[in-house]
């Protein structure tokens, strides 16, 4: 696995992101519901309006990596799972163009999925191998299987949340169009947070 | 207790763990156990330097992993916050995103 400076630019990407603790801790006093720390995190956001472009281009390089680590140095090997990510982050993508967050949970996907196969691929020449490297294989492939399915649960989260918000806009407005008021107005003094 | 030594002559045994109980078994004197002796030693030796092998390979797997799994929860954390910025909330880990009681 001759994949070290991806590995190096993974973690040079990764050191120019936010501090990942605060940012965990604002989260999860947002989901508890602790007063302000929804404010907190919508602040958060705004202050690292470049966070997204980071971390899609840390997915990039993560696919580019887990890639690398499938095929070696064999390039028609690297062209034709690179070819096979293209198509699955099409269909997944379901013929419209995703939002950010979406595009990001498409990538987990992938990235999930690359695992398995590397996991599979690690774990071709069963039998042959030593224990030690064979339980290790054995666990690679489960907790690989485990995300891979955790991320198709998120992707599928996300788009029921996006039916939902949808909806409720939909509610919005055939509540001001009853009352005879702005839509705009209303969802800006009720649901501030779907502006 | 590999080699035991009974009035001034060495004798070569080995013990393993079978079944819950030690059974020690006996190879012998002189040059034969010598030559097994140094068969168990060579094996040893191989054994552990194919540990050796197995656990840097392990190490260098994971460190690789280890930036791939860095970049999935930067994905989930921000998915996250997008998810509770629109108002929604979860009770648990992997439980149904619901809309937040305002």
């Amino acid at each position: 696995m001759s994949s070290d400076a991806s590995v190096a630019t993974l973690a040079q990407l990764s050191d120019t992101l936010p501090d990942r603790d605060h940012f965990d801790n604002v989260l999860a006093q947002a989901n508890d519901g602790v007063p302000g720390a929804v404010e907190s995190l919508r602040e958060f956001l705004e202050e690292h309006p470049q966070i997204w472009q980071q971390v899609g281009d840390l997915n990039r390089h993560t696919v580019m990596t887990l890639v690398r680590m499938i095929a070696g140095e064999n390039v028609l090997t690297q062209q034709s799972i690179t070819k096979a990510v293209a198509q699955l982050v099409d269909d997944l993508a379901d013929n419209h163009e995703p939002v950010m967050a979406e595009k990001l949970l498409i990538s987990r996907v992938v990235c999930s999925w690359l695992e398995c196969q590397l996991a599979i691929t690690v774990s071709a020449n069963l039998g042959t191998e030593s224990l030690v490297r064979s339980r290790f294989h054995l666990k690679l492939r489960e907790s690989s299987q485990r995300r891979f399915e955790s991320s198709v649960l998120a992707l599928q989260q996300f788009r029921r949340r996006e039916v939902d918000l949808a909806r409720l806009k939909c509610r919005v407005i055939r509540d001001a169009h009853k009352a005879q008021i702005d839509y705009e107005t209303v969802l800006a003094s009720e649901y501030p947070w779907i502006c | 207790m590999a080699w035991v030594s009974i009035n001034g002559t060495e004798y070569y045994y080995r013990s393993h763990w079978v079944d819950g109980t030690v059974k020690t078994q006996y190879y012998g004197k002189g040059l034969v156990a010598n030559s097994v002796a140094s068969a168990h030693e060579r094996l040893a030796d191989a054994l552990s330097k194919q540990v050796k092998i197995d656990h840097e390979y392990i190490a260098d797997v994971t460190n690789q992993l280890a930036l791939v799994t860095n970049s999935c929860d930067w994905n989930n954390s921000l998915v996250r916050a997008t998810a509770i910025s629109q108002g929604f909330m979860r009770h648990e880990r992997g439980s149904e995103w619901r809309r937040a009681q305002v």
